[in-house]
Formats: C-alpha cells, sequence, structure tokens
C-alpha cells in the first residue's frame, strides 16, 4: 500500500465539487429498507477532500392530488415538517410546475395550496426531522466490495446550521479511505419512513435536496493497481 | 484593499442567460492599474474568496436555492470565458442569512468561493466575471452583491 500512497502524492489533482445533477438519481420508498438515491460514477480516480465541507439534505417526497376547486385547500404531510436551516422547507410542484404554496404550519406538519380550479397533481419536497439513516458509501464495480464513508441521521443534520456548523470529512482509518478509484460508484442511501430521491422521467427537480461534496479529481485517466489497492485497503475494515 | 460590489466604478451589472452559466457582474480596472485578487480572507480560517450577496428576480423573489456560483476570468486572447473557481453548487448561504450574517465571523466560511489557484491577477485588458446558472433572471434593481474587501488589492502596473 506504501507504493500505490507514494505514487498518488505525486499526482496532480485538481479541486471540484460533485453536485446534485452529477449523480444518477432513483427513488427512495419510504419503509423499503435501504435504497440508494444518488449515485456517482467516477471516469477518474476521485479522493473525498480531507477535512472538507460537504452539504447534505435528504428531504422527504410525498405527492397528493387537488380538488379542483381553485379554493385553498389543507394538504397533511406525513412526517415532521421543520422550519430548518439547511435548506428550502417547502418545494411543491403542481402536474410538473413549480408553485408557490399560500402557507405553511410547521407546527402542524401541513400546508396549504389553491390550485387553478382544475385537478392537479401535487408533488412537494419538505425537510423532515423524521429519523432516517443516510450513508454515504463508495462501491466497487459489481457492488460486492463496499464501505460506508460517513453515516448520519437525517434528524440530526437537517436541524443543524450548515453555515456556522458545517459537516467536515473526517476519514483517517487508512490513506486509501476517502480515495474513489476510477469506475467506482459514490452513493447516497437512505433507510426511512418517508418516500425520498426521485426517479427522473416522472418526478420533478427535487431543488431542496442539496448536495456538495468537495472532492479532489486526478487529471490523469487512470492509476495502475489503484483499484486493488483500494479493495484489500476496504476490506480491511468492512 | 477595497470592497468590489455592483456598484463599484469598475463593476459592470449584467443580466444572467437563464439555464447557462453567464455573467451577473463584470469588473476590469483601470488603464495603467491591476487588481490582485487573493484566495485568502483575513476573516474565517478556510480558503476562498468571501461573497456577501442578496440576489433576487425582478419580483422581488429570491433566486432559486438551486442556482450555482462561480468566478469566470477572461485574457483578450482567450475565445471565451474560463471558469477559475470551484462551482458553489447552491445559494442557500445567501438565501438563508442576511448580508449581516453572512459577514458574522461565525458564517464567513460558508460563503467563501474558493480559486482553483492561489490568486488572480486582473489586469486592465482582462476581465473577472462572477457568474451563476440558475433557472431565474437576476435583477439588479433588486439585489446586491459584494466581494471582501482583504481579498482585493489594487496596484499600478509597471
Amino acid at each position: 500500500m506504501q507504493d500505490i500512497v507514494q505514487q498518488l502524492a505525486n499526482i496532480d489533482t485538481r479541486r471540484a465539487t460533485l453536485r446534485r445533477d452529477q449523480f444518477e438519481e432513483s427513488p427512495h420508498a419510504g419503509g423499503s429498507g435501504e435504497s440508494t438515491i444518488l449515485s456517482f460514477k467516477a471516469n477518474q480516480p476521485i479522493a473525498l477532500r480531507p477535512g472538507g465541507q460537504y452539504r447534505l439534505v435528504p428531504v422527504a417526497r410525498e405527492s397528493f392530488t387537488t380538488d379542483g376547486s381553485g379554493s385553498t385547500q389543507t394538504f397533511s404531510l406525513a412526517h415532521d415538517l421543520i422550519d430548518s436551516d439547511v435548506s428550502d422547507n417547502v418545494v411543491a410542484y403542481a402536474d410538473g410546475s413549480r408553485v408557490t404554496v399560500d402557507a405553511v404550519d410547521y407546527a402542524g406538519d401541513s400546508f396549504d395550496y389553491s390550485d387553478d380550479g382544475t385537478t392537479q397533481d401535487l408533488t412537494v419536497y419538505y425537510v423532515a426531522a423524521t429519523q432516517a439513516s443516510v450513508k454515504v458509501k463508495k462501491v466497487a464495480p459489481g457492488g460486492s466490495n463496499s464501505e460506508t464513508l460517513v453515516e448520519h441521521d437525517a434528524a440530526l443534520i437537517n436541524r443543524r446550521d450548515p453555515n456556522k456548523d458545517p459537516l467536515e470529512f473526517q476519514l483517517t482509518q487508512s490513506p486509501l479511505q476517502g480515495t474513489i478509484p476510477k469506475d467506482y460508484r459514490l452513493e447516497v442511501t437512505i433507510d426511512g419512513p418517508y418516500s425520498s430521491g426521485r426517479d427522473p422521467d416522472v418526478d420533478p427537480v427535487p431543488s431542496n435536496l442539496l448536495v456538495s461534496i468537495p472532492i479532489n479529481r486526478a487529471t490523469v485517466a487512470e492509476v495502475e493497481g489503484l483499484s486493488s489497492a483500494v479493495a484489500r485497503d476496504t476490506s480491511d475494515r468492512v | 484593499m477595497q470592497d468590489l460590489s455592483n456598484i463599484h466604478e469598475y463593476a459592470t451589472e449584467r443580466q444572467n442567460m437563464v439555464g447557462a452559466p453567464s455573467p451577473i457582474l463584470e469588473f476590469s480596472p483601470d488603464d495603467g492599474l491591476f487588481l490582485e485578487i487573493l484566495n485568502r480572507a483575513a476573516r474565517g480560517s478556510a480558503q476562498g474568496i468571501p461573497i456577501y450577496a442578496d440576489l433576487q428576480d425582478a419580483d422581488g423573489n429570491q433566486l432559486p436555492i438551486g442556482t450555482s456560483i462561480r468566478f469566470e476570468f477572461e485574457r483578450p486572447s482567450d475565445e471565451q470565458r474560463n471558469t477559475v473557481s470551484e462551482v458553489k453548487d447552491n445559494i442557500q448561504p445567501f438565501n438563508n442569512l442576511t448580508i449581516q450574517d453572512q459577514q458574522d465571523e461565525e458564517y464567513v466560511d460558508a460563503v467563501k468561493v474558493p480559486l482553483l489557484g492561489e490568486a488572480l491577477r486582473v489586469r486592465d485588458i482582462d476581465t473577472f466575471y462572477v457568474s451563476i446558472d440558475s433557472s431565474a433572471q437576476i435583477d439588479w434593481d433588486n439585489s446586491q452583491l459584494y466581494v471582501e474587501g482583504s481579498t482585493v488589492n489594487e496596484r499600478p502596473m509597471n
């Protein structure tokens, strides 16, 4: 491992930030166990930046149908909506276009919306303080070898002020822990009672689901022997 | 040291093109001078140039949270603008915090945009841009943007 660490030290890197639209998105159905909502395939070796400040805001997704009356209707959310400092608390879409809601009741976990006089399909993404486990994983091609790099409870990180107390990567178990070789994936998974993520063919953009992950990207296409070194390194721990 | 802002004499206010990374502000110094913009501010601990901003559209709504922000740079020999900073993928700190809070020592690291290099040297023939990629268009009657002064030095060209 020493050889490969030395080799990595000599590689030129560029700083970059991974954001949501660089990931492949998939939906999580509430209560169905752990599923991947975001997946990024590395085209070049990358490394999570040591001490880097990252953002991750898992939001809940819920759908409603309006009654078509054109008057104000109250919609009750199934989970604990909060007035947070992490993101926009409620983002609503009617028939796929962004709309603003009339009022939000954080104590009552509900919001008011008036439709345009026709029946509309409402999709709402909201910040919840309901407990759910959120993980950032690196996964080898084929998925047989994976390591959980960071695990959070959504109810904890959503009740934090990220501008004052940002989340930071502390990946100190080995020099290769934060390294993601070419063709490995960086995945975000969630296991919780509410639906999250989205099916990009069906659901609108969850613009309040923030992801920004600071990385160093290698300027070379591939590093010989890196995949097997990382695979050996991760299997020492999990 | 001098604060750069949208009303600075070197600044030109621009409106972004919706849906593409495009400038909202451009800076070019007077003839015979250059601006040196450092990646390190006197405040906070993280690297980067602090920006303090209140970004709104013509209806007085804040720009969407998913708006990304970056610095771009163009020399006369360049065909197009080049991105010279990391792309900040959301404007949550600018929408969530007042300009007063953004300058607070506790929050200032959250509003920094890190350069890819150590410093930028903007000559009188170069242009330095603040650019955004947004699904809405900025309206400068409702908006303000400042670049922290402790990162900016103006010098005469030799």
